[in-house]
């Protein structure tokens, strides 16, 4: 998530000074099908993809004449960047009207830019020179927070994963027409097409599990794959351990192994990188966090209450790409015979990016919060727990790139404004030859402010908590993770704060920090954090007041059941309002007694609608739950007809 | 199309110190060696007469309370319990706990269970594409002192990695791994199901069974340094420094299957623990 500065004017004018169709096509977005733009490329084809599986990031690396060339998309300054990685320069910068997320090569000698914040993709090509910035082809809108982008096999389609928008929706390569868009579960992030083309594969940022569409029918049916322990799951991830007690024959054989109970339930977050192997062929491989929340039925000392191991571990998970099933060990937590009971302070708890190099067969993985890129054996069931080895990388690596030919990949490390470009040949870590080089990129003025944003998103990225956890690790882009917490207060979901700490004290569910430092003094002593200095906790406090929430399309104001929603919310009847404030985004401050011995501090409603399940305990999952089970308590809306119950779902769902 | 079987990490590995590398194979190009299941009858008793030339009776050292144990005639290779069953877990809710015996190269006459135990010796011969392992199972009579042999075998192994030396044998519906010690100390193997032993003799080996979709195995050791390399003194509280320099290795082994593959795969990957 870049600097919530919102859009730079200068960066915009530039930006639509170079793409004249935004200009041209600025308006308010349509929910109708985008017809066909003329997208195709109008020169001959100067550049050609070096990855092979389709796959979009941060950084592309592609062929350019007799150069390797690396894109990259830069959020903070709302560019492209083209850089020659043998010469180590950067040779031009496109501007984007907006905040660029990922970038595609096409083979057909196109680049695919997503713009996260103005619900777009735009389409570019390289111009005759490379020093030249990239020229515009067209744009096309997409649903709320386009993510993630990918090629399907046959290059005739490409997909987008949208994060507020929460879907999968194709275009054609050629046109960027729409051909469908399916709703997916909250948060989508990484999208891959498996080997044959026939499905897509998108994480989740939260909620356990990865959405699969299948591709081959105009259906596009859906399906979900749990990847971590939560509720019916088919494949629970537990911790392996020796068995208790085993059966022996009169002779004193062993006959029957009884294996130990010791289901430690443990939920996956931070599904953000995907990727796909290619020998052996087949699997997707998804990092991700195996959460261990604690027991709900108990009162921690932190957040969680895990005893005998860490309460986040990293895995990786392994899934057939034909049968969508995962490889069960890979969703199995075993430890190494010599490992210690405790996290390592390197833990990789922030995957965010993922590739794979086809010739060594190893999968890659940049880590945010460690600042690393970790190689693991791609045909491992268990990749976590066969790392090869790791390399030290510029600060806030969010996207990576393998140029498998010339053996080697690139690392965009935004943080840093830096690409580390690692020699995947070297396979003595003491050779200095093959150490990483680095190459830091051009940027904007940036006013002193911007400077401790900064610090501050780095901060909140950071490991900070003695078992590794950072800001980030239950707040990932800064929302909620999706998980109630055993807490010394009782059972606690995590809260969304992008975009709705400011002018919202007090903090915490019960109120208790009358200012945000005071809460976040209270979350340090209760995760055994580190503290921070004056200027770092200024500077954390800085971002995380500023963060910018998802940037959702405007509700359409017209709308009748919005409208009769509003006015519901606003009854003195119903009194939602009059503790929520206007429009749910003034909260009163106040404590509310709505369990006895419990208060509840007012939190604010606004992007209530992403933030499921609901109540500080988590325990409703709709609206419509919540509601019906806190009338007289929170609000009274047992008198309200079942139409009027939707326009006031429609209009909570619009905040 | 499957690759042919492969040698992993041979052409790029210079040196075993600082060296990570991965690979892999198909199950099928991996030696089958399928050990018959014994079936004997569990003697009550072996006459004290009886011997085997692979083994014999190591007296031990009473005045440091090591009692009499069942040794390998050559002092080399190791010895296992058998089929006897491992003696009760510590602490089950510490999985730092969930630790086997370890395997020696000896076996010891005393202890609870039955009279007769069975023991399965082994050891690896040659190196290399010609390396064997060579087993011995029977029984042992622990008031007797008879040993009798049930069966002798050499198996054909298949080389994984020759730096550091890896080598695989199928054995029916699982897939032995068996690392020789050489340059290696402190060598120790997490199974399929969390078991973890270690291992005081001239290999590891730990099986991961075939007939299942996914299943791993970590063997870790330290690198000994190089013969010329002083020990180090010892410190105060810290034990030797020498282990300071000991490069700590990683071996993983997985095998997976999926539905696009007509046999599992098998993969090593060979990493540097921090």
């Amino acid at each position: 998530m870049g600097l919530s500065r919102g859009l730079r004017s200068g960066a915009l004018a530039l930006g639509c000074a170079t793409l004249s169709c935004f200009l041209a096509d600025g308006g308010p977005k349509s929910t109708a099908p985008t017809p066909p733009p003329a997208c195709a490329r109008r020169g001959p084809a100067r550049v050609a993809p070096l990855d092979a599986t389709g796959a979009g990031s941060t950084i592309a690396v592609a062929r350019f004449g007799d150069r390797t060339l690396a894109y990259v998309a830069d959020e903070d300054d709302h560019d492209v960047h083209t850089v020659d990685v043998d010469s180590r320069r950067e040779l031009a910068t496109t501007p984007i009207a907006g905040t660029p997320s990922q970038l595609l090569v096409t083979k057909d000698g196109r680049l695919v830019v997503l713009v996260r914040d103005q619900a777009r993709a735009v389409v570019l090509e390289p111009a005759p020179a490379a020093e030249a910035p990239l020229d515009s082809l067209c744009a096309v809108d997409t649903p709320d927070e386009p993510v993630s982008l990918a090629m399907t096999p046959d290059e005739k389609t490409l997909l987008v994963s949208t994060g507020w928008g929460h879907s999968l929706t194709g275009y054609d390569a050629a046109t960027l027409g729409r051909t469908f868009d399916r709703s997916l579960p909250r948060e989508p992030r990484g999208v891959m097409v498996s080997t044959d083309g026939s499905q897509a594969f998108v994480t989740h940022a939260v909620g356990g599990q990865m959405s699969v569409v299948d591709l081959t029918t105009d259906l596009h049916a859906v399906s979900a794959v749990a990847v971590g322990e939560q509720g019916d799951l088919r494949t629970p991830a537990r911790l392996a351990l020796v068995p208790r007690t085993n059966e022996f024959d009169d002779h004193g054989d062993l006959i029957k192994k009884k294996p130990i109970l010791a289901a430690t339930p443990r939920q996956a977050c931070q599904g953000f990188a995907i990727a796909r192997s290619t020998e052996p062929g087949g699997r997707i491989l998804a990092p991700e966090v195996l959460v261990d929340t604690g027991d709900p039925t108990e009162h921690s000392n932190g957040y969680g209450n895990a005893a005998r191991l860490p309460t986040e571990l990293p895995t990786i998970a392994v899934l057939d790409d034909a049968t969508r099933e995962p490889l069960e060990a890979s969703l199995t937590v075993q430890v190494a015979p010599d490992r210690r009971v405790r996290n390592e302070p390197d833990e990789c708890l922030l995957p965010r990016a993922a590739a794979v190099d086809t010739v060594g067969g190893t999968l890659l993985v940049a880590c945010l919060g460690i600042d690393s890129v970790i190689a693991y054996d791609a045909a491992s069931a268990q990749p976590a727990n066969a790392e090869l080895r790791r390399w030290d990388v510029a600060s806030g690596p969010t996207g990576i790139a393998v140029d498998a030919v010339a053996r080697r990949s690139v690392v965009w490390s935004q943080y840093d404004r830096t690409v580390t470009v690692l020699s995947l040949g070297a396979q003595r870590l003491d050779d200095p030859g093959e150490r990483p080089t680095r190459i830091s990129l051009s940027r904007l003025a940036q006013p002193a402010d911007d400077r401790d944003l900064a610090l501050g998103r780095e901060l909140f990225h950071r490991s900070i908590a003695r078992d590794g956890r950072a800001c980030a690790s239950c707040h990932p882009d800064g929302r909620d993770d999706g998980l109630v917490w055993a807490t010394p207060d009782g059972t606690r979901q995590t809260p969304s704060l992008a975009g709705r700490l400011a002018d919202t004290a007090p903090y915490a569910w019960n109120g208790s920090g009358e200012t945000i430092e005071a809460h976040l003094a209270n979350t340090f002593a209760r995760l055994n954090a580190q503290a921070l200095g004056r200027r770092d906790l200024d500077a954390l406090v800085g971002y995380a007041m500023t963060m910018a929430g998802p940037t959702a399309s405007p509700s359409d104001t017209t709308s009748r059941e919005l409208a009769r929603g509003r006015e519901i919310f606003h009854a003195s009847e119903t009194g939602c309002s009059g503790c929520h404030g206007l429009d749910g985004q003034a909260p009163d401050g106040l404590r509310h007694a709505l369990e006895e011995k419990a208060e509840f501090d007012t939190p604010s409603l606004r992007f209530v609608s992403g933030t499921a399940p609901y109540f500080h305990d988590g325990r409703f999952a709709s609206f419509d739950q919540m509601l019906a089970a806190t009338d007289g308590s929170m609000g009274k809306t047992s008198q309200l007809s079942a139409e009027d119950k939707r326009a006031l779902e429609t209009y909570l769902r619009s905040l | 199309m499957r690759p042919a079987a492969l040698v992993l990490g041979l052409a790029a590995v210079v040196g075993w110190a600082g060296a990570a590398h991965a690979g892999r194979v198909d199950v099928s190009s991996i030696t089958d060696a399928s050990l018959a299941r014994i079936e004997t009858v569990r003697p009550k008793a072996l006459g004290g007469k009886e011997k085997v030339e692979e083994v014999r009776w190591y007296p031990g050292d009473s005045e440091e309370g090591r009692a009499l144990q069942l040794v390998p005639a050559g002092d080399v290779g190791c010895m296992f319990r058998g089929d006897d069953p491992p003696p009760a877990v510590a602490n089950p809710d510490d999985p730092s706990s969930q630790n086997e015996p370890p395997v020696l190269a000896a076996l010891p006459v005393d202890g609870p269970g039955p009279r007769v135990r069975s023991f399965r010796y082994e050891a690896v011969v040659g190196e290399g594409d010609g390396a064997t392992l060579a087993v011995s199972r029977g029984w042992y009579d622990r008031q007797s002192l008879g040993v009798r042999l049930i069966d002798k075998v050499e198996i054909p192994l298949t080389v994984l990695s020759k730096s550091p030396a890896v080598y695989a044998y199928r054995d029916g519906a699982t897939l032995d791994i068996v690392v020789p010690a050489a340059g290696l100390t402190d060598l120790a193997t997490r199974d399929v199901e969390g078991r973890l032993r270690s291992f005081a003799c001239q290999h590891a080996r730990v099986a991961v069974p075939l007939d299942v979709a996914s299943g791993t195995a970590i063997i870790t050791a330290r690198v000994l340094p190089p013969p010329t390399a002083s020990p180090g003194p010892m410190l105060p509280g810290k034990g030797r420094r020498s282990v300071e320099g000991q490069t700590k290795v990683q071996l993983s082994l997985s095998v997976t299957r999926t539905s696009r593959d007509v046999e599992p795969w098998v993969s090593l990957a060979v990493g540097i623990l921090r």
